[in-house]
């Protein structure tokens, strides 16, 4: 039996673009239908236009970043617990009373995934950032340098937590020293960062926090005294 | 890189924007939108071995996003679209299709959701209805009612002269 107008209309009002057999010979022989149909094609066309709302730029980065951090936590749990000698509190200037492990934070996970996520930085290098770069970086990150690093290798911003922070690798004693300064985190207290062959600690400062991380924590202490003294949070 | 993480990028790369634009039209606000798929994508990523056909991947990508959606939903109540937070993409060739990109926009924000969700799912997704009807656990006569209405809708508001619908 053929398809009537009415059939015709329903179906192709809910689906404009149906290639189905019966629909296209109907098509074909009622010239009313088929400009129905034309125009119900003209409006799926405008409707998929206004539904095409523009996407934020940054989004396919926050999902890898996303992604990149949780893969970086399966592979920490696949590997067991951390443990935390107490000769590393004391190197990092941290006293005993400032870490439990139940606070084990995700904040060190995710400056440590940071880290490993630019592994070129991690290289000793004897290239070193100009002062006018590294007050530029700070600058743009919120932040003032009272007085100018030494050795800085490396500054950037990063996307961080969905805000641009600065970065900055030190080299000290020929080992590269990460720093990222991290205006609007809060932690309630100075955390020790112990994994994935990184050494370090996230401190509260008045802008927020910093985290500094390196291979070995004799490195942290100098550069987390320097930098305490240096940085303060811009005007 | 490894192959899990070409699968996984190819993943983003291919639909990252029409998920964000599902979300968006689902429910109104950029932040939640854009969570919802980080959301949805790092699901993805833990049970990316299950997908054993990339042609399923869409289907399999928005059935995990209407999880999320409705996980949120349950410690949260929908806000409902405002279209002056829309961002538009800067496609429309003319003004005479902004005006009718706006009346569209009005009327799909005005739409219940069981009538504006498959019908994004048609023309955003390029869905069957067969396919609607399987991500929305419905049959296929009803996502063609749904369809037809949200549609009919659409199409009355277009016809409408300017003043009555409230544009200039």
């Amino acid at each position: 039996m053929n398809m009537t107008c009415i059939e015709f209309r329903q179906h192709i009002g809910a689906v404009p673009r149906s290639r189905d057999a019966e629909i296209l010979r109907h098509r074909m022989e009622c010239r009313p239908c088929a400009e129905f149909a034309r125009e119900q094609e003209r409006i799926d066309a405008a409707l998929e236009r206004a539904l095409r709302i523009a996407v934020p730029d940054e989004l396919p980065d926050r999902i890898r970043w996303r992604a990149g951090n949780l893969a970086f936590r399966l592979r920490k749990r696949a590997a067991g617990s951390l443990g935390l000698a107490a000769s590393l509190l004391l190197a990092l200037g941290v006293g005993f009373g400032v870490w439990t492990a139940s606070e084990q934070p995700l904040l060190a996970d995710e400056v440590v995934a940071h880290v490993l996520h630019e592994p070129e930085l991690l290289l000793p290098t004897s290239q070193r950032a100009t002062a006018q770069k590294v007050n530029a970086v700070m600058g743009r990150g919120g932040l003032h340098l009272d007085e100018n690093l030494p050795d800085v290798a490396h500054a950037g911003l990063c996307p961080f937590r969905g805000r641009l922070v600065p970065h900055l690798v030190l080299q000290v004693d020929g080992e590269p020293v990460s720093v990222l300064f991290l205006r609007g985190e809060v932690p309630a207290r100075a955390q020790v960062v112990h994994e994935d062959g990184f050494e370090g600690i996230i401190v509260p400062t008045s802008y927020g926090a910093m985290a500094i991380v390196a291979a070995r924590a004799d490195l942290v202490l100098p550069v987390r005294t320097t930098l305490e003294r240096a940085v303060s949070r811009g005007i | 890189m490894t192959t899990k993480q070409h699968r996984f990028d190819a993943l983003i790369g291919v639909f990252h924007a029409d998920m964000y634009r599902y979300a968006w039209w689902l429910c109104g606000d950029r932040e939640l939108a854009q969570d919802l798929v980080q959301d949805t994508m790092l699901r993805a990523w833990r049970a990316l071995d299950s997908l054993r056909d990339e042609g399923a991947a869409k289907q399999w990508l928005i059935t995990i996003l209407r999880r999320e959606l409705a996980r949120h939903y349950e410690r949260a109540k929908p806000p409902g679209i405002e279209l002056e937070k829309v961002p538009i993409a800067d496609e429309s060739p003319g003004p005479e299709d902004d005006a009718e990109a706006r009346v569209l926009r009005r009327q799909m924000a005005a739409l219940d959701e069981e009538y504006r969700e498959p019908l994004v799912m048609q023309v955003l997704m390029g869905f069957s209805v067969r396919d609607i009807a399987a991500v929305m656990d419905l049959k296929e006569a009803t996502v063609l009612t749904r369809l037809f209405r949200a549609r009919r809708k659409l199409a009355e508001a277009l016809a409408e002269p300017a003043t009555a619908r409230g544009t200039k």
